[in-house]
């Protein structure tokens, strides 16, 4: 009887440590294999000398670069003459680093370094299955370097953006370290996490894309023209949609026009005591691009709030109504350098089938990135004495044709029934 | 020939004015000198004026303990001669000495604008501006206040004559100050003034509002605002000085609108500077009123989008023209 007991506690204990699809062997042996071939990645003040920031990288066998992420390199990007590269080895070798090529858009960064590891990484040509091990390499707040297992979960729903979803603890640091298969083949680029063993991966076939293009001569100009491309991507999707509307209060307004916009809604419909019911439905495109640490662009945000006011006589109804559409942000960061103040127009429109609407239509310049705008527009209407729709939307890093064609559409989405 | 002997005080403003027909007159804290001084520093009998053959007055020190002064404080040793209008000091105490034949100035005749600002004094006028205000403030706590706190009414009320009494404090420092220079207080003009000024920005507001939301918030209507309340700040300083003091015109005009300018400074420098890229807020005007207090037609959506387009030019200029700098 006791006898049996232990045969079937040693089997239980046999069965769990074997349970996972990735194992402390394979770890340590994808480890151990590629050790030499990861770096870790810092940004260096010329004039002080100090660390600025720091991330981590991988060599590739061929061709033999250096990939890390965009947002790691940012400064030495903008700022040449202000930062340097260096990297750091397993093996305590340093060296400088050349950058030779980036994608902000998928957050990636090419560099170039006279430093030769004992073997290197290839890319997988094939998409892994759902569920496969994974194992992202990195270090995580300057520790040193670790490896993490995970598991591979398939391109994530919802996003504009190609980003592999890793089920596993990506931490900061390890950003632009490589997340790859048991025979070492790089799967996708650390670069974000959502906390929770949720993280993200840039896909290897971005990465391809990059290889293909490097070296680029010059960067700025390949920055703006990557943004510019980007964004036409996402708007001639979101202007060829056939925009879903919702009915909202009196009016209809658009709801989830292309799957990578997501909306959401709350009210105080509840709440007797208030004179002034209020309806809200907030919807956007949350992922940025990174610039610099002080710019972000790319966001798209759409925001609707019905007032109603029964009891109030029409001159209280205006005076809550104006106080609801004067505090109107930017949405996205952005750095004196980096942007020109706001102007705004204003405006009573009379759209052929809407309503009067006293409008309000905000732009600024981007300074490094001519053609790139940051748009918010607000606007409310006007025909009824008691209640109100509002709509507002702010698009980040927008072209003048993009930001008119959308204002366009959006104005003539939003219709009272 | 008769004498004009006032007595001044230390900011050379008469206190008393005495007038002689004898050649000697005696000055002193005794009582029974013919001028009698108040000054402790003053000796009992100290100086005696008096008139000579020729009719010239001479100021003789009777070995005093302070002494006696003649213009350009000269120490009077035996006794200095006095020329009608000079001053002259016993101890520290200013005397002027006039002969009756000495010139007096024109008379000034009733000014309108100063009857004006007299008559305004009245309590109906302050009354009327009192009522404008309060009314001002009632229309305010109407539109704002929320029916949840409905109960706050009271209490928001009570700050009406919180408010009206707060803004005695001014009228009150310019009486003070005017008694200071020994003129008359004026308090009910001033207070009057005070009151017309704010009831007048009150109705301004009200009208700029209606006008800013008519403009569509142009640069204009904000100009146009701006201007009027220091216009209103101007005239209310101008009245409060000409009341308070006895400056030329001119001066007093120049004071008042660069006083002003200065309490209006921070909106002007809003309207001349221009926005920063560090504001995250958007800087527009948001005024709304219902439809039918609008007087224009509206844009429609083909102008609309023409506008935008400029907008999206001016935009692109300022770029390039700060990117030069």
């Amino acid at each position: 009887m006791l006898q049996k007991t232990w045969t079937s506690l040693l089997l239980l204990v046999l069965c769990c440590c074997s349970a996972p699809g990735y194992s402390a062997a394979v770890a340590e042996k994808v480890f151990a294999d590629y050790a030499d071939a990861l770096l870790q990645i810092k940004v260096l003040e010329h004039a002080s000398g100090a660390k600025s920031a720091i991330g981590s990288g991988f060599l590739l066998a061929d061709p033999a670069l250096v990939v890390t992420n965009y947002h790691v390199v940012s400064e030495a990007v903008l700022f040449p003459q202000k930062y340097q590269l260096e990297f750091l080895a397993q093996n305590q070798q340093k060296g400088k680093l050349e950058i030779v090529a980036v994608d902000v858009v998928n957050d990636l960064a090419l560099l170039k370094a006279d430093y030769k590891a004992a073997k290197s990484f290839q890319l997988q040509q094939q998409t892994p299955v759902q569920g496969a091990a994974v194992y992202s390499l990195g270090n995580p707040h300057d520790l040193g370097l670790i490896v993490v297992p995970g598991t591979y979960n398939g391109i994530q729903k919802h996003s504009f953006y190609p980003r592999v979803h890793f089920t596993g603890a990506i931490n900061s640091g390890m950003s632009g370290g490589p997340a790859v298969n048991e025979v070492g083949e790089v799967i996708g680029v650390n670069v974000a996490s959502a906390g929770n063993d949720l993280g993200f991966l840039v896909p290897a076939a971005a990465l391809q894309k990059l290889l293909a293009k490097a070296p680029v001569a010059d960067l700025k100009q390949d920055i703006q023209q990557q943004l510019i491309g980007n964004q036409q991507a996402m708007f001639q999707q979101i202007l060829q949609a056939d925009w879903q509307l919702k009915n909202f209060g009196p009016a209809r307004v658009p709801d989830e026009i292309v799957p990578f916009i997501r909306c959401w809604g709350t009210s105080n419909v509840e709440k007797d005591k208030d004179d002034i019911k209020r309806v809200n439905a907030f919807c956007n495109q949350p992922e940025e691009i990174f610039l610099s640490s002080e710019f972000s662009t790319g966001r798209i945000e759409m925001q609707f709030e019905w007032i109603q006011a029964k009891e109030l006589h029409p001159l209280q109804f205006f005076r809550r109504y104006q106080q609801s559409i004067d505090q109107m942000n930017a949405d996205n960061r952005a750095g004196e350098d980096d942007v020109t103040a706001y102007s705004c127009q204003n405006q009573l429109i009379r759209p052929a089938e809407g309503q009067h609407a006293k409008a309000i239509f905000c732009l600024r310049a981007y300074r490094n990135y001519p053609q790139l705008f940051d748009v918010a527009y607000i606007s409310a209407s006007l025909d009824h004495q008691q209640q109100g729709v509002i709509s507002h939307f702010t698009l980040a890093g927008v072209d003048q044709k993009m930001a008119l064609e959308f204002s366009h559409k959006f104005i003539g989405a939003v219709v009272w029934q | 020939m008769a004498v004009i002997v006032e007595v001044l005080n230390k900011q050379q403003k008469v206190t008393e004015r005495h007038k002689f027909a004898q050649p000697l007159v005696t000055l002193g804290r005794a009582f029974d000198n013919d001028v009698i001084l108040f000054n402790k520093h003053v000796c009992p009998y100290h100086a005696k004026l008096t008139q000579d053959d020729e009719g010239q007055w001479w100021l003789e020190d009777l070995s005093s303990v302070n002494g006696s002064f003649v213009a350009g404080r000269k120490t009077v040793v035996a006794k200095e001669q006095l020329r009608s209008g000079e001053l002259c000091w016993l101890g520290e105490q200013a005397l002027r000495l006039y002969d009756d034949a000495h010139p007096v100035a024109a008379t000034l005749p009733f000014s309108v604008v100063g009857q004006k600002l007299q008559a305004m004094g009245h309590w109906f006028f302050i009354l009327l501006f009192a009522l404008v205000i309060a009314a001002d403030q009632i229309v305010e706590i109407w539109l704002t206040l929320p029916k949840q706190v409905e109960h706050l009414w009271p209490l928001r009320l009570t700050d009406i004559p919180k408010n009206l009494l707060m803004f005695c404090i001014w009228p009150a420092v310019l009486a003070l100050w005017s008694r200071f220079n020994q003129q008359e207080s004026h308090f009910l003009p001033q207070l009057s003034l005070t009151y017309a000024a704010l009831a007048s920005s009150a109705v301004w507001g009200a009208f700029c509002y209606w006008l800013g939301f008519n403009l569509d918030g142009s640069g204009l209507a904000q100009v146009i605002e701006v201007v009027g309340y220091t216009l209103i700040l101007a005239a209310l300083f101008s009245g409060n000085l000409w009341l308070a003091t006895h400056w030329p015109l001119r001066a007093q005009a120049s004071v008042a609108f660069a006083v002003a300018l200065l309490v209006n400074s921070g909106q002007w420098a809003g309207l001349v500077m221009p926005p920063s890229p560090f504001d995250r807020s958007l800087q527009y005007d948001s005024r709304m009123l219902p439809l039918s207090f609008y007087l224009g037609k509206g844009k429609d959506m083909q102008q609309y989008e023409q506008d935008l387009q400029q907008l999206f030019e001016q935009v692109e200029l300022q770029r390039i023209d700060t990117d030069k700098e």
